[in-house]
């Protein structure tokens, strides 16, 4: 009798922990109201596992992400005017974020010209921008992964076959992705929200760290 | 009489002077005069980017249209208004040909709408200033400054 109640007190000890270690920190964003950011509730879904390469030459995939609050935005270096004012909005947004909240958010930008977008090239961009910032890219099969289950769209508008100035139409949307890795909200940034963006973070860590 | 007759020549000269520079003031002989130009920038990015992009309000004073042709810098080539569009839920870079802005209009050129462009023939830094010339359909130029900012 006692080795069974101990058997059924060790399995109820292995279910905990699996669970434990299985279920994340709570990131239920849907009970935040927030101004800026669209959350997409019981749309929000797990990300699908990819594999990218960092600005460090580092392979970069979902469990970077785990834990924190991640803002996605994809581009390429190339680009003179959306790519670089979303980039500087982010730091804005971040520089925002009260600092005890701080380490809780991440900027991620996701090339989407690997041609030219090399890691070497990528590395300069982010410190240009904030070196607290990660950029990665992949082959376009590997970063299609990523890509569509954010929903992003690209398209590289070449005017020849060794057209090497062509730009690349891209989704112009920040992806929000939360501590389990789900695809959790979207917004558009713009100057003018950049306080407002950085108020829902806030409301967002600040509610999981509560949970 | 000489006398009178210089004195009616000088008043007359004095007199078409005036009308002459009164004219100046109201009506500006160069159309460039009726395009103003403010807060013109550009946004600094790394030498590793080779293309920047520059913005700027542009406002028409005058009575009648005035027609931008052209922008040059010595420091930047290739100079074309784009502006940022969305096309197929895809933010798209599409040229914009005609420039024309019409009496008391005023177009802005500002981050994620029209912008200048340009790719850098050397390395920008923040605070530096950037000489432009537009040259318009009459033939004329104008010079503007332009800022570098981060």
């Amino acid at each position: 009798m006692r080795i069974v109640l101990a058997q059924i007190f060790s399995l109820l000890i292995l279910v905990y922990s699996v669970i434990g270690h299985s279920v994340p920190v709570a990131a239920n964003s849907s009970l935040v109201e927030t101004e800026v950011i669209t959350l997409l509730g019981s749309e929000t879904r797990t990300l699908p596992k990819f594999e990218l390469i960092d600005h460090h030459q580092k392979t970069f995939g979902k469990d970077r992400l785990r834990g924190k609050w991640n803002l996605m935005f994809f581009g390429f270096t190339n680009c003179p005017d959306v790519c670089p004012t979303t980039l500087s909005e982010m730091n804005s947004i971040v520089n925002q974020i009260p600092a005890r909240v701080r380490d809780e958010v991440k900027v991620y930008f996701v090339s989407v010209d690997p041609e030219r977008d090399k890691p070497e090239l990528l590395a300069a961009y982010m410190s240009y921008f904030n070196p607290d910032f990660t950029a990665a890219t992949a082959d376009l099969d590997k970063l299609k992964i990523l890509t569509s289950a954010l929903g992003v769209s690209h398209k590289t508008r070449k005017k020849s076959e060794g057209d090497l100035a062509y730009t690349v139409d891209h989704s112009g949307y920040v992806v929000l992705i939360d501590p389990n890795v789900q695809y959790a909200g979207l917004f558009f940034s713009d100057r003018d929200s950049v306080d407002a963006v950085a108020r829902d973070l806030s409301n967002l860590v600040t509610q999981n760290s509560d949970e | 009489m000489n006398k009178n007759y210089s004195f009616v020549f000088v008043r007359t000269t004095l007199m078409v002077t005036r009308i002459f520079l009164t004219m100046m003031i109201l009506f500006p002989l160069a159309s460039q005069a009726d395009l103003v130009i403010a807060n013109a920038w550009i946004k600094n990015l790394p030498p590793t980017v080779p293309v920047r992009a520059a913005y700027m309000n542009m406002s028409n004073t005058g009575q009648e249209a005035v027609c931008i042709v052209s922008f040059s810098s010595e420091k930047f080539s290739n100079i074309a208004l784009h502006e940022t569009v969305m096309n197929d839920g895809m933010m798209h870079m599409q040229q914009v040909t005609d420039l024309t802005i019409a009496p008391n209009q005023q177009i802005i050129l500002e981050p994620g709408g029209m912008h200048l462009m340009m790719r850098a023939n050397e390395p920008t830094r923040p605070g530096e200033s950037v000489q432009m010339t537009i040259k318009l359909s009459d033939g004329s130029h104008q010079s503007l400054m332009m800022t570098v900012k981060k």
